[in-house]
């Protein structure tokens, strides 16, 4: 077996985890993914990043992901079901594994009449689900989805999302569960905006014993402005942001530090609330405020494992 | 039914630029019911490419004519003297009905009038909604008569994803979300656990990925 | 499209026959007059065409508008919606708006001559069928002018008598000839006509007003009704002051004599008849009037006897209280209580029924007489005892109404066209046809309703003091506001099986749920349900659905004409208006004919929700720069439902289609126009055509 991710060793020492999202840019400008990643060194124990995130033509995860690895740091790369079959998906797995990469964040993928292609072929050979358990069996069987066997074994720590803001509500644990049936080890949630909503998740999730079954990362989003509060709720797919919360922003005097104020508050709480496991802290735009919001949080210092 | 609709008629005047004598041939069967490529449509297709014909000072002989169903030869027979006599024919029928008059008729070009979008049925008069993508391998058992194939966005087969909200699809808030309505459909029916089972990659091959489909049934082949 | 056995079919089917079908108050005609197409006529402004359909069936054209019984109306299905439409008085209106043709004389074809004995509704009625099936025709006529019953005896405020020498003068106008005060058994008999004609049909009518055999019938001041009809029409009998008229009858005939008697000076006019109020035989409309010129009504009262004192005058009429007057197989058999009344009056009338003359002087002409004195007349041969004589009319069906003796006069020509080519006759079997049943309640329903418009008259007070004309009639704008209440039964949606794609379009926008699925899942369109207002036909993408009255196809049909005349300066503009309300005005029209700029086209369209995209297309493709689909904004008086909506949306389909050939800008509109705008008409047309003017001069340089 190879070595464990520093994100699989951080969940298992119990501590409380924190991730943070990295977004490739629109070039091959090795510097930019560097240089965000740089700068949130040691106050995240593993980097996201994101595969073509709602169908913007961008750095490839996978490649970007192998940077993170040469750099000495943990990434999650992201794989939709969007873009490719099942076919480009197994060898895509197989060439992150071969660059280093260790964790791997399993989603269905925005629909790609949101990109900047918007006529590109959904491909959807796969679902997000078929997609976890195709890496688990390649994984634990050492079979492709096709059946033919792998020359030999892999690793991997495999991510599932979960959206607690989608519908229809009652539903949502239930397929947390298939997720977890289907292979997933970790799971990271869409940004909670409206907590009340993700208690009333969390509290389905204890009950079906889930968050004893697999750690579970609350998604959380700095506010940066008024505008992006208001973008989130009425623009981006699955997610929820009560009035309440654009009136406060709206009230605050200043914007980006009420943003912060939020995302620290709400961090404080979810350190609290049974089950979770950690926190994925997407500022993406915004990478920069992260250190601040870890360490207002209170989650300093990172664990540092020597291998 | 198979549904469609008329091309842009600046497109088709493109099409048809440079021929004299133009048929415009409608279909008597599924491009009528959803209103776009029935004898009205071929009569008003007829008219607005002689006006704009005529204004741009090329005018030009159109006939139009509606046969009973564009995707059998016998039928296509019926409009022989018209297709023979005709420089172009622009056909209002689907896909289907354009290539059999083009098989057909193989020393004159048929061009497409309308662009074929799916199957479906009208869910009320002039709304039409996509119900099936012949993927060749109905699953419409497990799901309680809702196609989560074409009626996903995603063709999900594990649904619903994380767009889906109020009952709708990120796709749009017109666009009910196919999985909506099948969890709602299984809770009615007391089958929700039936959900917990993961459905497998499903097989693609049946459906056009498998490459131009051909049905014999060698029962009533002559 | 497997599944296509729908109405049409089934129709024909149900109908098993090549008879026509007639609408409901065509079948109630006797004479079969296509009143739907005459009320349409009128609706659109078309009083002389409403005219010439009036007159092809009917050569009492005039008398009918004026006092026709109208059984049509009884049959109209629009009383089951509300009321029936008015149509006799729309008849009326027809023949005093619309031109008088001028008398086309018929083409003799045929070398047998025939006579008619009598010129009474069924004498010129069989006179006038027999010369247009190509026979000379006489008319023998015993008075001075022809008309029979109508002429001597129906009072003049209800028929001047101009309306019925009209009628004459065009039957006599066709080539029918003409004999009067000649007199059969008087100046010549029947032998006398076998001698000369062919064949010989007896229309003599019931002349003779009967009495009743009652104590004091033989007082000097007891009348009768058909001489005191014909005495105060034609002498100005006038009672002497004082006196006090009983009439004594309940039908139609005694409604005349009362109120006659009021105008001939009587003191006051009592009315007494064995039938309740609501059994009496006499129009309801009758009575009513009557009774508003102050005619008094003892319904259910049977005369016993004339009550006389010494001098032998009288001084009233014993009644005896009538409990019912037909029994239970529906036979005359009054019951009376012992009850008992004296009216008082020193006058009395006897209006109780009619009857032939004296026929005695046929029998000496070998035609058979009954014992009761009547012409023995084979009912579905029309031929008396002696061969080549004919009978028709109330002679031989008793007493009723002047159509239905035409209907009888109609036939009775038709067996002597018969007999002359030697085939045989059944006057059962002559002009048949089918019907249909009222209309269902789920349409009722959805049917707008509309009340009808009550006809003018001269108040009670004015017109029972003379002769003068009592009703005034509709003028133009009531005629074309009660017109348009007719339902155009059956004359709307049928489907074409062949061609219809079964897509149920139709069925999803008919307003009255006409096209139909049946419990077996079978399509129909159920056309005797349609209320023709031709949006299904205006949407059937098969083009599937046309009307079975074509008057919406022949109007349209009217664009290229229009366009073609209307090449004038300035760019080609066509209207498609509706053709009913205002827009059948006579201003309108006057306006249309001689007025309107060159370069406009109107095409009149019975809604305007009939025109389709195809047509406005058909427009441009005449060469026109601009289309405007003109309606009324006057909703409340149209019969449609959805006209705007539709109308409005065939409209932007059509500029929706230019604009992608690059005609582009506003060439293409609805407008709802109201009274005022249509009667000034021009200055609608004007705007229009300015707007297109430069709608086209930006559209030109857009194109080039």
């Amino acid at each position: 077996m190879m070595a464990k991710s520093n994100l699989q060793k951080v969940l298992e020492s119990g501590q409380f985890v924190v991730t943070g999202e990295l977004g490739p840019p629109k070039s091959a400008e090795r510097k930019k993914i560097e240089h965000h990643a740089e700068m949130l060194r040691g106050f995240v124990d593993a980097f996201n990043l994101t595969d073509n995130q709602t169908a913007i033509v961008r750095t490839s995860s996978i490649a970007s992901g192998a940077i993170l690895t040469q750099m000495g740091l943990d990434p999650i790369i992201q794989i939709t079901c969007r873009d490719r079959n099942r076919i480009a998906i197994q060898s895509d797995v197989l060439g992150a594994v071969a660059l280093g990469i260790k964790n791997i964040l399993c989603l269905q993928g925005d629909h790609a009449k949101f990109g900047n292609e918007p006529g590109a072929k959904n491909v959807n050979d796969l679902d997000s689900m078929q997609l976890i358990q195709a890496l688990k069996k390649m994984r634990d069987e050492q079979v492709f989805t096709g059946g033919e066997k792998l020359e030999a074994p892999i690793d991997i720590f495999i991510g599932a999302v979960e959206n607690p803001f989608a519908d229809p509500f009652e539903y949502r644990a239930h397929r947390l569960a298939k997720k977890v049936a289907a292979g997933a080890d970790f799971i990271q949630t869409q940004a909670i905006f409206d907590m009340e909503r993700f208690e009333r998740w969390m509290e389905k999730v204890r009950e079906m014993g889930i968050h004893k079954q697999v750690p579970i990362l609350a998604g959380v989003i700095p506010i940066k402005s008024l505008g992006a509060a208001r973008y989130m709720k009425n623009n981006v797919s699955g997610m929820i942001v009560p009035d309440a919360l654009i009136e406060r922003v709206k009230a605050a005097p200043d914007k980006k530090e009420e943003g912060v104020r939020i995302c620290v508050e709400m961090i404080e709480h979810l350190k609290t609330v049974e089950g979770l496991a950690g926190v994925h802290i997407m500022a993406v735009a915004w990478e920069e405020i992260v250190p601040e919001i870890v360490t207002r949080a209170g989650l300093l210092p990172r664990p540092v494992y020597k291998d | 039914m198979i549904v469609g609709e008329r091309k842009p008629l600046a497109e088709i005047l493109q099409m048809v630029e440079g021929y004299g004598k133009i048929l415009v041939l409608g279909c008597g069967e599924c491009v009528t019911v959803c209103m776009a490529g029935g004898d009205k449509e071929a009569r008003e297709t007829a008219l607005a490419l002689s006006i704009a014909r005529k204004r741009a000072g090329s005018a030009v002989a159109v006939e139009s004519k509606t046969v009973e169903r564009q995707c059998e030869f016998e039928y296509l027979e019926a409009t022989r003297s018209q297709a023979e006599a005709a420089d172009v024919v622009i056909s209002l029928a689907c896909g289907v009905g354009v290539q059999a008059m083009n098989m057909h008729y193989a020393d004159k070009l048929t061009v497409p009038g309308l662009n074929t979008t799916f199957m479906g049925l009208p869910l009320r008069q002039g709304v039409w909604l996509e119900n099936c993508l012949g993927c060749g391998n109905c699953v419409l058992d497990e799901t309680m008569g809702i196609c989560p194939v074409a009626r996903c966005s995603k063709s999900m087969l594990n649904g619903p994803c994380g767009g889906s909200q109020d009952g709708k699809c990120e796709v749009s808030k017109e666009t009910e979300c196919g999985w909506h309505l099948i969890v709602e459909r299984l809770g009615r029916f007391g089958k929700l656990p039936s959900l917990e089972e993961i459905k497998p990659p499903k097989d693609w091959s049946a459906s056009h990925s498998g490459g131009p489909r051909k049905m014999v049934r060698e029962d009533v082949t002559l | 499209m497997s599944n296509k056995l729908n109405g049409t079919q089934a129709f024909a089917q149900a109908n098993g026959s090549a008879l026509p079908q007639y609408p409901p108050c065509q079948a109630g005609c006797p004479v079969n007059t296509d009143v739907q197409e005459y009320v349409r006529s009128i609706a659109t402004g078309d009083h002389s065409k409403a005219l010439e359909v009036i007159m092809e069936a009917n050569p009492l054209s005039a008398v009918c508008g004026m006092i026709c019984a109208h059984p049509c109306e009884s049959e109209c299905r629009r009383k089951d919606v509300d009321e029936a439409v008015s149509i006799r008085a729309l008849k009326r209106f027809a023949v005093e708006h619309g031109d008088w043709p001028e008398a086309v004389r018929l083409e003799v074809t045929r070398p047998e001559k025939v006579a008619v004995v009598g010129g009474g509704p069924a004498g010129l009625m069989a006179a006038r069928e027999l010369a247009r099936l190509g026979f000379p025709v006489t008319v023998l006529e015993r008075t001075a002018e022809c008309g029979g019953a109508i002429a001597n005896f129906i009072p003049l405020y209800r028929l001047p008598m101009e309306w019925l020498r009209r009628d004459v003068a065009q039957v006599a106008g066709s080539g029918v000839e003409i004999k009067t005060g000649v007199e059969l058994g008087r100046d010549f008999t029947v032998e006398d006509l076998a001698a000369e004609y062919r064949a010989v049909i007896l229309a003599l009518g019931l002349p003779v007003s009967r009495a009743l055999p009652i104590p004091g019938a033989e007082a000097k001041d007891v009348m009768l009704a058909l001489p005191f009809l014909n005495s105060a029409k034609f002498n100005g009998f006038k009672f002497a002051p004082g006196r006090r008229v009983i009439v004594i009858g309940g039908g139609n005939v005694a409604m005349d004599v009362a109120r006659t008697a009021l105008r001939c000076g009587a003191g006051d006019v009592q009315l007494v008849c064995l039938e309740c109020r609501e059994e009496m035989p006499a129009f309801e409309w009758e009575i009513e009037e009557a009774v508003d010129e102050g005619v008094r009504l003892y319904p259910a009262w049977g005369p016993k006897r004339i009550v006389t004192d010494a001098a032998g005058n009288i001084t009233g009429l014993e009644v005896q209280e009538c409990l019912c007057v037909f029994d239970g197989q529906k036979r005359f058999n009054p019951k009376f209580s012992d009850a008992l009344l004296t009216i008082e009056g020193n006058t009395v009338i006897f209006a109780i029924g009619q009857a032939n003359d004296d026929l005695s002087y046929l029998a000496k002409s070998g035609l058979e007489i009954n014992a009761r004195g009547q012409l023995v007349c084979g009912q579905r041969t029309m031929q008396t005892s002696r061969a080549g004589v004919f009978a028709c009319g109330e002679l031989v069906n008793g007493p009723g109404s002047a159509v239905k003796a035409m209907s009888s006069g109609r036939k009775a020509a038709l067996a002597v066209k018969a007999y002359l080519d030697s085939v045989p006759f059944d006057a059962d079997l002559a002009g048949q046809f089918t019907t249909f049943a009222a209309l269902s309640p789920s349409t009722v329903e959805k049917i707008k309703r509309s009340d009808r418009l009550p006809v003018p008259l001269l108040d009670h007070d004015t017109r029972k003091t003379h002769f003068g004309h009592a009703e005034i009639g509709y003028d133009e704008r009531k005629a074309l506001c009660e017109s348009r209440r007719c339902l155009d039964c059956a004359a709307g949606a049928e489907v074409l099986d062949e061609i219809c794609a079964v897509c149920l379009t139709c069925l999803r926008t008919c307003p009255y749920d006409v096209p139909h699925v049946d419990a077996d899942g079978v399509f129909t369109i159920r056309n005797v349900e349609c209320q023709a207002c031709g949006l299904c036909v205006g949407i059937c993408p098969a083009r599937a659905i046309r009307f079975r009255n074509q008057y919406a196809e022949t109007a349209l049909s009217q664009l290229a004409a229009a366009v073609e005349q209307g090449r004038g300066d300035g760019p080609a503009a066509v209207v498609f208006c509706c053709s009913y309300g205002a827009f059948a005005e006579r201003e309108f029209l006057k306006y249309l004919n001689n007025g309107k700029p060159q370069n406009l086209a109107v095409v009149r369209v019975p809604c305007v929700a009939k025109v389709e995209v195809q047509n406005i297309l058909e427009a441009f493709d005449l060469g026109a720069e601009g289309v405007m689909l003109a309606g009324c904004a006057q909703q409340e008086e149209c019969t449609y439902l959805d006209v705007s909506k539709w109308a409005g949306k065939r409209a932007a389909r059509a500029g929706e289609i230019l604009k992608q050939i690059g005609v582009t800008g506003e060439r293409v509109r609805y407008r709802e126009l109201t009274v005022d705008q249509i009667r000034d008409f021009a200055g609608v047309a004007a705007g229009f055509l300015s707007e297109i003017k430069d709608v086209s001069s930006v559209g030109g340089e857009e194109n080039k």
